[in-house]
């Protein structure tokens, strides 16, 4: 498969996906099965004027998009697509004159 | 259109699209078409994908507008996008008891026309095939082989290009080879400068005097021009025969596959009274052609469906893709002056046909000149 990087943060991610996955080598699984120390997308504590303080909640983490390594893999290979291709049955001429 | 080999239709070009494609950033296969990822297994993969993601209206509102909101806008209530162009005219033909049946025979026949995002700019028209144009590469502009005229192919690609045998090219190809999109801008096809209720509502557009302002009465030095000022449309003295279908009939087999059966074509060129007649559209005569309808098109759907048959000319307004200069009738003042052949009369009239047309045949012609 190929993939293609990009610099600076966020680099070597794969190119047709925006989710910020770990690039190679790709996993399989939609959401990595390891826990992240750094969550993508954190909301940064606020300063309330409240007098209870804000109950700590968990920084929410944006929704990894399922991965779409197989996708790529399989739509990206001539060869893999040849063999796979069925050649398609004409339709049943049914209508009659020019369309 | 040449045909596409089936992998083709599917491949994804790594440089073109995932390394290079902007789109491809933005997003992966599984957000736009759906499908299941972290699976090997091609069925299992394939379970839930949809082709086109930009078929229907709130999907392409979705992926397409969330950075190209303006067009996409536009585009989702477009002629291109929802065919409302033949509740226009069907319409008011449609006996009005019956438009539940005409809803279903427009799905059955006319639906598949429709295109979408995806259908111009990624892939053909899945009316003729579908199957990715350019490895999934967006174009702002694809081949207008493979997606405008995968469509508007049997008459105006026809006419434009010359493929009609013993009839000429238009100029706008022969001498400048201009795609269709010269004329008919982004803006335009995207339904960005207004909502017609049809193709030939409001101002033409593109109008030939836009390129042309010359051709104007009174601006430029053909006498012709200044002569017939907005008597004639355009195409009466520059364009030439051009494709008239008869009887097209649609139904269902028992299995509730759509089909036609239609009449073979004709080629015509008729003069007639403009049906359009208007500020926008001011000429006293025009080029017709015939539509291919008749009052049983729609019988399938209910005998009666085409209650108000007479309501338009089955003769319609045209605007043949095949511009010359010099045509038949612009030759001389008498190639088109007491020429009876290329005016509309009964004579070009099924009986059937007489009432609806009445409007459109001129009461006579412009006498031979001495």
């Amino acid at each position: 498969m190929r993939w293609a990087t990009r610099a600076g943060p966020g680099a070597d991610r794969c190119a047709g996906c925006a989710s910020g996955h770990p690039g190679a080598p790709p996993t399989n699984t939609a959401i990595p099965a390891t826990a992240t120390t750094a969550p993508t997308l954190t909301v940064a504590p606020t300063k309330t004027a409240t007098a209870a303080p804000a109950t700590p909640t968990q920084a929410p983490v944006a929704a990894a998009p399922a991965n779409a390594d197989n996708c790529v893999k399989c739509h990206t290979s001539q060869e893999t697509l040849q063999k796979l291709a069925k050649a398609e049955e004409p339709a049943e001429k049914l209508s009659e004159g020019e369309g | 259109m040449p045909p596409v080999e089936a992998w083709q239709k599917v491949f994804v070009d790594p440089e073109k699209f995932i390394a290079s494609d902007p789109h491809a950033k933005v997003a992966n296969c599984i957000q736009c078409h759906g499908g299941v990822g972290g699976t090997q297994d091609a069925a299992a993969a394939h379970k839930g994908v949809v082709t086109d993601p930009t078929a229907k209206a709130e999907s392409a509102t979705r992926l397409c507008g969330a950075c190209h909101a303006d067009i996409t806008k536009a585009q989702v209530k477009s002629l291109h996008f929802d065919n409302h162009g033949y509740d226009t005219i069907i319409g008011q033909r449609l006996n009005p008891t019956m438009q539940a049946a005409w809803d279903k025979a427009k799905a059955n026949h006319c639906s598949s026309c429709h295109t979408t995002c995806g259908q111009c700019h990624v892939s053909q028209p899945t009316s003729v095939g579908g199957g990715l144009i350019s490895g999934h590469q967006f174009k702002k502009v694809q081949a207008f082989t493979r997606t405008c005229t995968g469509c508007h192919g049997s008459r105006v690609n026809n006419e434009y290009t010359g493929r009609n045998e013993g009839l000429p090219a238009d100029v706008h190809w022969t001498k400048a080879g201009m795609a269709c999109f010269k004329c008919h801008t982004g803006a335009q096809l995207h339904g960005m400068t207004g909502q017609p209720s049809m193709r030939y509502d409001g101002k033409p557009a593109p109008a030939c005097t836009d390129c042309h302002p010359n051709a104007v009465a009174g601006k430029g030095q053909v006498q012709q021009h200044n002569l017939h000022g907005d008597k004639l449309a355009c195409q009466v003295c520059h364009s030439v025969a051009n494709k008239s279908c008869y009887s097209c009939h649609v139904q269902t087999n028992d299995k509730g596959q759509p089909f036609f059966k239609i009449e073979p074509s004709v080629m015509t060129f008729k003069i007639g009274l403009n049906p359009l007649k208007s500020a926008d559209r001011p000429w006293n005569y025009v080029v017709l052609r015939h539509a291919p309808v008749d009052p049983s098109s729609f019988g399938f759907y209910g005998k009666e469906i085409l209650g108000k048959f007479n309501a338009l000319p089955t003769w319609k307004y045209a605007t043949p893709h095949n511009i010359q200069r010099s045509t038949p009738q612009n030759k001389t003042c008498n190639g088109c002056h007491g020429n009876a052949a290329i005016f509309l009369n009964e004579k070009d009239l099924k009986p059937y046909e007489l009432e609806a047309n009445k409007g459109v045949i001129p009461a006579k012609i412009p006498p031979a000149m001495p």
